[in-house]
């Protein structure tokens, strides 16, 4: 479906990601063979599929990022079908951390936990980098949501048609950057990639960030946007505090006034209305 | 006195908690010019400050409610996002991945 489409678009996989081409020769793809796992009880099939997915998505950006990596697009690109694709597969591997997350039978099974705690993760990771697209509208020309590619929920992407297509064919160059900025957040997010020989998903360590344990842009950017988020909050609590302080004072206020009304509230309808 | 009326209805008639709490805002330095009037006030104004007051201030305890859960969410959310480590994004998992490559 998507290798069929984007494919033909495609030039070639980058020496040093190969990946692709290999996730077929390996098996993985079909058999799960990236799992190394004898027993075969229910929590470790559904870590096989998972394994799987989180391969095909990885095999999806990969595509992509080769796609759009040119200065100039091949002319049969079709970037439509570049962006469903992207929302197709980000959409299978969210739903399917989701899945995983909530079977009770990997609940019980050994290591499980930390498997939920790592799938948890992972959507975590997916999540913020697509929200830090949207909200990284003044760093670059264009996010995915102004190109019509919203995330709904937490849950997935939804693509408006429309929005898409008035946004290629007006802005084509703003789109492609777009694509490329997330694609290259992913990676960064999501250092994975399918070692050739044995087709097992391997994460890539990273050097420059060893020592000092810094975050990554990815996350030091949703961190910052949390850290606003906060700030707004506490403000906005603050003056709600202040609000019923004043309000409690001049209630106290109207009741000395008028002196003690206990049957007030018979004499207005719910709304405040006086009847 | 007006204006403080208007502007009490306006912030009980919206569902925009912005709008609610502009109002009240805006309500607030009118308290002062209020009070020089109170004892111009007739029994049943007053009655009916008081149940609007009521109602204000049971709204503002709903929202101080809220806002203190999207808060401890929001936290949340910073803890779990500094847990994460650019160097492990995703914690080792034999079962996940393997880590000779």
């Amino acid at each position: 479906m998507m290798k069929a489409s984007i494919g033909q678009g495609i030039l070639s996989i980058p020496p040093d990601r190969k990946i692709c081409n290999q996730l077929k020769l390996s098996g993985a793809e079909t058999e799960g063979s990236a799992l190394r796992y004898d027993d075969s009880s229910f929590w470790q099939d559904t870590l096989r599929k998972m394994n799987n997915t989180i391969m095909r998505f990885m095999e999806t950006i990969e595509l992509i990022n080769s796609a759009v990596s040119g200065k100039e697009l091949p002319t049969n690109t079709d970037l439509e079908q570049i962006l469903f694709s992207f929302a197709e597969s980000m959409n299978g591997l969210l739903s399917a951390c989701n899945r995983a997350c909530n079977e009770n039978d990997m609940a019980t099974g050994n290591g499980s936990g930390g498997v939920q705690d790592n799938l948890l993760k992972l959507r975590g990771i997916l999540i913020s980098v697509l929200k830090m697209q949207e909200s990284s509208g003044e760093e670059i020309s264009v996010n995915l949501k102004s190109i019509g590619v919203k995330l709904i929920n937490d849950a997935s992407l939804v693509i408006d048609k429309r929005t898409v297509r008035d946004a290629i064919s007006s802005r084509g160059g703003e789109v492609i950057k777009a694509v490329k900025t997330i694609v290259s957040s992913l990676f960064e997010a999501m250092p994975l990639c399918i070692d050739p020989n044995s087709g097992n998903l391997v994460n890539v360590r990273r050097k420059l960030e060893e020592n000092d344990g810094n975050h990554s842009e990815v996350t030091a950017a949703l961190t910052e946007r949390l850290e606003k988020e906060r700030c707004e909050l506490m403000e906005k609590l603050r003056i709600t505090e202040l609000l019923i302080a004043h309000s409690n004072q001049f209630l106290d206020n109207l009741k000395l006034s008028a002196g003690f009304f206990p049957i007030i509230h018979s004499l207005y309808d719910s709304s405040g209305h006086g009847l | 006195m007006k204006e403080f009326f208007r502007l009490t209805r306006n912030a009980l008639d919206t569902d925009n908690d912005e709008t609610f709490l502009h109002s009240l805002i805006q309500r607030n330095a009118l308290f002062g010019a209020l009070e020089q009037f109170s004892s111009c006030l007739s029994q049943g104004f007053i009655e009916k400050m008081i149940f609007l007051e009521e109602m204000i201030i049971e709204r503002l305890k709903t929202e101080r409610k809220r806002m203190i859960k999207d808060i401890d969410e929001v936290s949340r959310k910073i803890s779990t996002v500094k847990a994460y480590s650019a160097l492990f994004p995703i914690p080792s998992m034999p079962a996940f991945f393997d880590l000779t490559g």
